[in-house]
């Protein structure tokens, strides 16, 4: 890849604009959790919920530390999707797509750009 | 032994398909015999040449009226002519060629009301000549039964008063829309049998759930089967009525003319979800397969599927008779599909089971003021078609979001499997009020002895609301009968009932695909020969929009199949809008094309004599519990002529 980091990229913003989409997926998804884990559910969307939180304040700070994070929670939801339902695309859908497309996001360099 | 049993198959070959079809390519009752099997003899249009299958003409009944429900009618294709009927209560017919309109009935009385019409009956008068020897039998949404001439579509002036027999008679009071036939009559022994349907939920003690006979040449009542008063086959006395509110017969009847006997899918007493104020009669028809006598209205015998119903399970399948290979000897058969996703076989002679049936314990715990049946019949010799039970992990959604939420309503509500009751907690039924398998029940290949079934997963999420909370909310037994989604008064009993498929916000089910399946069954064995989910994903995706993604889901579908000699299926019924042809020995698609509308219909075949060319015809009209958008279309298809 290019390298970013360089002088001419100084100017570049952390991606806030991203990262407050992460936070509102976050945030639905702890608030949900919650009340699903209170009811005896899975434990999978606090725990999701949660971590997409703490990778928003990494990414609006502009921590590379973010993009890992985020990677992290999306490897561990295939993990765990593929051990709830298997490879069944249709059943799989609901549980990867939204973060997938999200993490694939943070590999363009636009999004990468503002990171350090 | 198998090739001894080959050599008896071969030869009683010709013999099962020329005994109980039109050898000319008619289709002459709603499921083309008297016993329901959706069987068709035609074997021009085969799996090798279906796929040139093309358009052959469209027929719009209503064209340029605003539809308020639904076209669900599969025609009847009599001589050289087809005859349905539509939701705004017109008779027409049309030629069997061209699709060109012949004549067209209309009610003499404003036409302001609509309901479902599934078909119309036909009857060939013995010896009978002149106008109305051969008669075609219809029903109104003011609950009239009307013969016409089947030449002229005139009104048969020997039958009833001026050719219409008032079916509100002895019924007590019968407000709009709280009464009428849906189903096609079926005739035997020269009498015109019918039940009718009810409007669902709205009070205690709405019509009777009466059969009735009337004769098929002057329209004079023959005999009546009382649920309230099964040993009394009369007229009421004056000032009398049959009994209010008892379980009613909708769906389609068949019957068996050897026999003597009427087999009626019986209903559950209205309303559906609460019972501790029903009669022992009551309770004793609820959701059974009756058989009675043609020519009495005698009870023959009678099978229940459901002990004490507070689930919607009626009996929405018209029972299909069949002859089953059984131990070497043919065994005239009744089979009956339910919305619980159970297919119970029974003798039909004298109700009998042929299938092993287990009464397992279910569960308990019902609503203050009602109980519950400790077990319930559960066909373990047949295939389940109700799909597996639920769990949190098969909550489904079209995003995290919805699925969060799916799971969430999940985890507060009941579900301890098949057969949980209702409470003022919310409960999940599964499988829900649209089964398992409908109105458009399964086709039998009597000569390969293969069943087909096209049946969903679709469950629903119910509560029952206190009378007292209820009457804040302001629910009262409505005018128009059964609504989508709203809750329902069940005025007369202490809940009302709020109960509806279990959607997530986006409208999409809360429950993994597939919503519909196809599959086929060995009825000797009782095994699944294949089974594959039916319809793609094209028409449906969130809040009723169209998704155009052609990946196979199985989504939603409700509609019957034909099984022809030739090994193929036809099949409509999904709201992927479009008529398939399937291969009957191994579930491929061999031929698929587009309709305006969802063909929530079962579809006909037949020989038009003009050309000898082999026809397939579905009504496309939508269906309003599905919320599939409505049309007016009878579509034909048939082979380019060479």
């Amino acid at each position: 890849m290019i390298e970013m980091a360089g002088p001419a990229n100084r100017a570049a913003r952390p991606p806030r604009i991203f990262a407050a989409l992460v936070l509102l997926v976050g945030a639905a998804l702890a608030a949900g959790g919650i009340q699903l884990a209170l009811l005896g559910g899975s434990l999978y969307y606090v725990v999701a919920g949660v971590a997409l939180i703490v990778a928003t304040i990494l990414l609006w700070r502009g921590r590379r530390m973010g993009a890992w994070l985020l990677l992290l929670i999306v490897l561990g939801t295939w993990g765990w999707a593929i051990w709830e339902v298997g490879l069944d695309g249709w059943q799989l859908m609901p549980r990867v797509l939204l973060l997938t497309v999200l993490g694939l996001w943070l590999l363009t360099p636009w999004a990468r750009r503002g990171l350090v | 032994m198998r090739m001894i049993s080959f050599l008896v198959g071969l030869f009683s070959l010709p013999l099962l398909a020329a005994s109980a079809w039109a050898a000319d390519g008619e289709w002459l009752h709603y499921g083309n015999d008297l016993g329901g099997s959706r069987y068709s003899p035609l074997d021009q249009i085969t799996p090798a040449n279906v796929s040139g299958l093309k358009q052959a003409w469209v027929y719009r009944t209503n064209p340029g009226e605003t539809l308020k429900t639904h076209l669900q009618v599969t025609p009847l294709m009599v001589g050289d002519a087809l005859y349905v009927c539509t939701a705004t209560n017109q008779v027409i017919a049309l030629d069997a060629e061209t699709g060109a309109q012949r004549w067209r009935w209309e009610p003499p009385a404003p036409n302001d009301r609509r309901r479902t019409c599934r078909g119309v009956t036909y009857y060939k008068v013995p010896n009978g000549v002149g106008a109305c020897a051969e008669r075609i039998f219809s029903t109104t949404a003011r609950a009239q039964l009307v013969a016409l001439d089947a030449r002229t579509g005139k009104p048969c002036e020997g039958f009833g008063t001026a050719g219409l027999v008032d079916l509100k008679t002895g019924m007590g009071e019968v407000k709009p829309n709280y009464y009428y036939v849906t189903s096609a009559p079926v005739i035997i022994r020269g009498r015109v049998v019918m039940g009718g349907w009810v409007a669902d939920n709205q009070h205690v003690n709405e019509p009777p759930g009466v059969i009735r006979a009337y004769d098929a040449m002057t329209g004079a009542f023959s005999w009546a089967f009382d649920p309230g008063r099964p040993e009394y086959h009369g007229e009421p006395l004056p000032g009398e009525t049959y009994t209010l509110g008892t379980p009613n017969s909708w769906a389609p009847m068949s019957a068996d003319e050897t026999l003597g006997l009427v087999y009626a899918p019986m209903g559950n007493a209205t309303p559906d979800y609460f019972g501790a104020h029903r009669t022992p009669e009551s309770e004793k028809f609820t959701s059974a397969v009756l058989a009675l006598d043609a020519e009495t209205g005698a009870l023959r015998w009678l099978y229940r599927t459901v002990h004490h119903d507070v689930w919607d399970y009626d009996l929405a399948s018209q029972p299909t008779l069949v002859d089953l290979q059984i131990g070497g000897q043919p065994v005239p058969a009744l089979i009956q599909p339910t919305k619980r996703g159970q297919i119970f076989v029974l003798d039909r002679r004298t109700g009998r089971t042929l299938k092993p049936v287990e009464e397992r314990k279910v569960p308990q715990r019902p609503v203050e003021g009602d109980w519950l049946s400790p077990t319930q019949p559960f066909s373990t010799g047949m295939p389940d078609f109700a799909g597996p039970d639920l769990t949190e992990r098969s909550m489904w959604g079209l995003t995290p979001f919805d699925q969060l939420w799916c799971r969430i309503k999940f985890r507060k509500a009941r579900y301890d499997g098949p057969m949980t009751p209702p409470g003022t907690k919310p409960t999940i039924t599964n499988p829900g009020y649209l089964g398992g398998i409908d109105w458009g029940g399964v086709s039998v290949d009597p000569v390969r002895q293969i069943m087909i079934v096209n049946w969903s997963r679709m469950p629903n999420y119910t509560r029952l609301i206190p009378r007292e909370k209820a009457d804040r909310m302001g629910l009262k037994p409505g005018p128009e009968g059964y609504m989508p989604g709203k809750p329902q008064a069940q005025a007369g009993t202490p809940y009302a009932a709020r109960t509806g498929a279990f959607l997530s916000p986006l409208g999409v089910p809360c429950v993994n695909p597939p919503y519909a399946s196809l599959t086929a069954v060995d009825l000797n064995t009782g095994k699944v020969i294949w089974s594959e989910p039916f319809g793609d994903a094209r028409d449906n995706g969130p809040w009723g929009m169209r998704s155009m993604l052609p990946l196979t889901m199985g989504v939603p579908a409700i509609g019957g199949s034909v099984s022809t000699r030739s090994g193929l299926v036809f099949i409509g019924a999904s709201m992927e809008r479009t008529l398939r042809a399937v291969d009957q020995k191994t579930g491929d698609i061999l031929w698929k094309t587009r309709l305006p509308v969802g063909g929530h219909a079962t579809p006909m075949t037949y020989i038009s004599p003009a050309s000898g060319r082999q026809f397939v015809v579905i009504a496309a009209g939508g269906h309003l519990a599905l919320q599939s958008p409505f049309g007016d279309y009878i579509i034909a298809y048939a082979l380019p002529k060479k």
